[in-house]
């Protein structure tokens, strides 16, 4: 996007009679007329747009275009107990990327995020093939397999944590080999979940796109390449119709997009017309890194870190992150995988209150879990050069604790888990 | 009964040929009565044939876990007609499906909302705080469900004092609907339009404008030739693009006829 369309965006999202939310965000007054900026600092100086300030007002107060051309209508819950956001979508436009991973000839199997299966036949359709798409029910993959069996389907949208229960059944039936392409979003694919489906499904070119509820204009990030395994394993870059700054989640000044620079994302999407909702700055509230200043797409492309407020835990000089810890574990690929549950418990010391880190992980019955919280620990880096096991020689932290998870993970986790009233 | 072309000995010809085309073996006793049994059995002969014919699917059961569930193919311009005709007519600002997915009724449903200009909110029945949020907060005001799922978010919207949605469209299997009582609506507040299906989005009865209040009463689904009688049903596949047609299929549905609908049609009730 170029300053200009900026501009003329944050123009048509303070005019007109549904032009409440940014109106009220940026504070001006009933008769102003449509802000215009002239500069990218005035661009930035811009607050950014919050999922709290999108529930504030119900979905009709939000809508720039008639109900009648909103396709379908997403649901997702508030960061902070306010209850459950309702985003409007116009049909999504943009994604003929994918017909260079897959030809969708065959049937397709779809679950309703981040497209709807009548996206997926729409998809079809406008590219001259026959509209046959399977919806995916996760509540019933045993059913879905059966009619990927009678179908030949041979591609599929799923989140990553559907992956085992629909390649469990589709094993149970024979079918597993005849996948094609598998299309990945959600939570961040661990190694071990891409092991799973790179064993599973040998044929299969497997993408992971970057999505939420709230953005109309899916993606959000647009698979770079296919997963080979190689990290980080899912790259992507801005979709043409979007913008995507980064912000230092304390103090909201903007980081540049170099090569390894991490930030909170900002993302201003607008598809055209229709849109139900133009987006500026939207604070997604997830950490990204920058991969790449300039990747073959022609945009500086990225890797999810996980969620902002959710995947790190501050420590004093240092901070805990999710992806460090699934870093710390693919470097032991024989005694764990890499997908666990972290729980952060407040304890009180002589020395004061402190965190003590619980780590559930999958691993086998053997393994000896003190052991593996040492090894673990030295791997774990809480800054560029300082391990957590250094913080723990140093007294500033407890110790890490490894425990076994029994059943394994199948569902979606939370990764981090802060318990403060223990 | 809706206008439809005759029952012929050419009809049977038709689908004779098409069996023939899926290998199928005993095309001498087409056109003979079929029952749901030597149904199953010869849409399990075609199950191979499906990949190469070109259609959508729907499961043949409505249970899940149903061990003899295969995949049913309908054209592919399948349109959930009655359906859209019930949405055309109430105007809905938005439509939730509570349907289950594995139904595969969300691609003709959504058609539908296309042609009524409205949107579709699907919402897993387990989720019913969402759906009740989505009728409050994001105008959604038809639920399209089954006939079990609907009481039982009836209950919830009318415990947790949530306003109901104008419109209920429900789907009962012919199952369900055989052994249906009175107390099956019960707690549903707004318009009901009910529908019997024989597979999902294969419709069998359904209620007009006129029926949609006037509980208890159906007319005949179009799609096929009926041959109504005392203590069974017999139905021929009409669409020339049925890609599995029937052929004097023998349902345990006995009707009879109630009158005639302001529409025009015959209205039928269980017998």
């Amino acid at each position: 996007m170029r300053f200009d369309d900026l501009s003329s965006i944050l123009s048509h999202a303070t005019s007109g009679a549904h032009s409440a939310t940014y109106r009220a965000l940026y504070g001006m007054t009933p008769d102003e007329p449509p802000r215009r900026i002239r500069s990218i600092g005035e661009w930035r100086a811009l607050p950014p747009l919050t999922k709290d300030a999108l529930l504030s007002s119900p979905m009709r107060d939000r809508l720039y275009a008639p109900l009648s051309e909103i396709d379908h209508i997403r649901a997702s819950s508030g960061t902070s107990g306010k209850g459950v956001l309702f985003s409007p979508r116009t049909h999504v436009r943009g994604m003929e990327y994918r017909l260079g991973f897959h030809d969708f000839k065959r049937p397709f199997i779809a679950f309703t995020v981040p497209l709807m299966p009548h996206w997926h036949e729409s998809f079809q359709k406008e590219h001259g093939l026959d509209p046959r798409v399977i919806a995916y029910d996760p509540k019933h993959p045993k059913a879905i397999a059966r009619l990927a069996r009678a179908t030949g389907a041979d591609g599929m949208s799923v989140f990553v944590f559907h992956i085992t229960a629909i390649g469990e059944e589709m094993k149970r039936l024979g079918v597993e080999q005849q996948m094609k392409f598998i299309e990945i979003t959600g939570e961040t694919c661990s190694r071990s979940q891409f092991e799973y489906l790179r064993r599973t499904f040998p044929s299969a070119t497997i993408v992971q796109s970057y999505n939420s509820s709230e953005v109309e204009d899916a993606h959000i990030g647009m698979p770079c390449k296919p997963m080979d395994g190689t990290e980080p394993r899912a790259v992507y870059h801005p979709k043409k119709t979007h913008f995507l700054e980064l912000i230092d989640p304390e103090t909201g000044e903007p980081i540049e997009p170099r090569a390894g620079a991490e930030g909170d994302l900002l993302i201003t999407a607008y598809p055209g017309q229709p849109c139900a909702f133009p987006l500026i700055r939207f604070r997604i509230g997830d950490t990204v890194r920058v991969v790449d200043d300039a990747c073959p797409h022609g945009a500086w492309s990225f890797t999810v870190l996980g969620r902002t407020d959710l995947d790190f835990k501050k420590l004093p000089g240092g901070m805990l992150r999710a992806e460090a810890v699934a870093r710390a574990l693919a470097r032991f690929p024989g005694r764990v995988s890499d997908r666990f549950e972290l729980h952060c418990h407040d304890r009180l010391t002589p020395a004061g209150a402190k965190m003590e880190p619980v780590l559930h992980v999958e691993c086998g019955a053997e393994e000896d879990l003190e052991r593996l919280a040492l090894d673990v620990a030295a791997e774990i880096l809480v800054a560029p050069s300082f391990s957590y096991a250094q913080g723990v020689a140093e007294g500033r932290y407890l110790p890490l604790v490894c425990r076994r998870i029994e059943q394994p993970l199948t569902g979606k986790t939370r990764r981090i888990t802060v318990h403060t009233a223990d | 009964m809706h206008p439809h072309t005759a029952f012929s000995p050419e009809l049977i010809d038709r689908i004779r040929r098409v069996y023939a085309q899926y290998g199928i073996s005993d095309l001498e006793n087409v056109g003979k009565p079929m029952s749901m049994d030597a149904l199953v059995s010869l849409l399990g002969e075609a199950q191979a044939h499906i990949p190469e014919m070109q259609n959508r699917v729907v499961p043949s059961s409505f249970d899940p876990d149903d061990e003899n569930l295969i995949a049913f193919p309908l054209p592919l311009s399948y349109t959930w007609s009655s359906c859209e005709r019930a949405l055309v007519r109430s105007r809905p600002r938005g439509v939730m499906m509570r349907a289950p997915l594995f139904w595969q009724l969300e691609a003709p449903l959504h058609a539908a909302c296309r042609a009524a200009g409205a949107p579709i909110f699907v919402n897993d029945q387990a989720n019913m705080p969402v759906g009740g949020a989505a009728i409050q907060l994001a105008d959604t005001d038809a639920v399209v469900t089954s006939a079990n799922d609907a009481v039982a978010f009836a209950a919830y919207l009318s415990e947790k004092k949530m306003p109901h949605p104008r419109l209920w469209i429900l789907i009962s299997s012919l199952e369900e609907y055989l052994r249906k009582t009175d107390h099956s609506r019960e707690g549903i507040r707004g318009t009901v339009v009910e529908e019997v299906h024989l597979f999902p989005g294969l419709v069998l009865l359904e209620q007009c404008e006129h029926l949609a209040d006037a509980r208890g009463g159906f007319h005949a689904s179009g799609t096929f030739h009926w041959e109504i009688g005392s203590e069974e049903c017999l139905i021929t596949s009409l669409q020339e693009d049925a890609p599995i047609p029937f052929a004097r299929l023998t349902l345990p549905l006995a009707l009879r006829k109630r009158g005639t609908c302001g529409c025009g049609n015959p209205v039928f009730e269980r017998a």
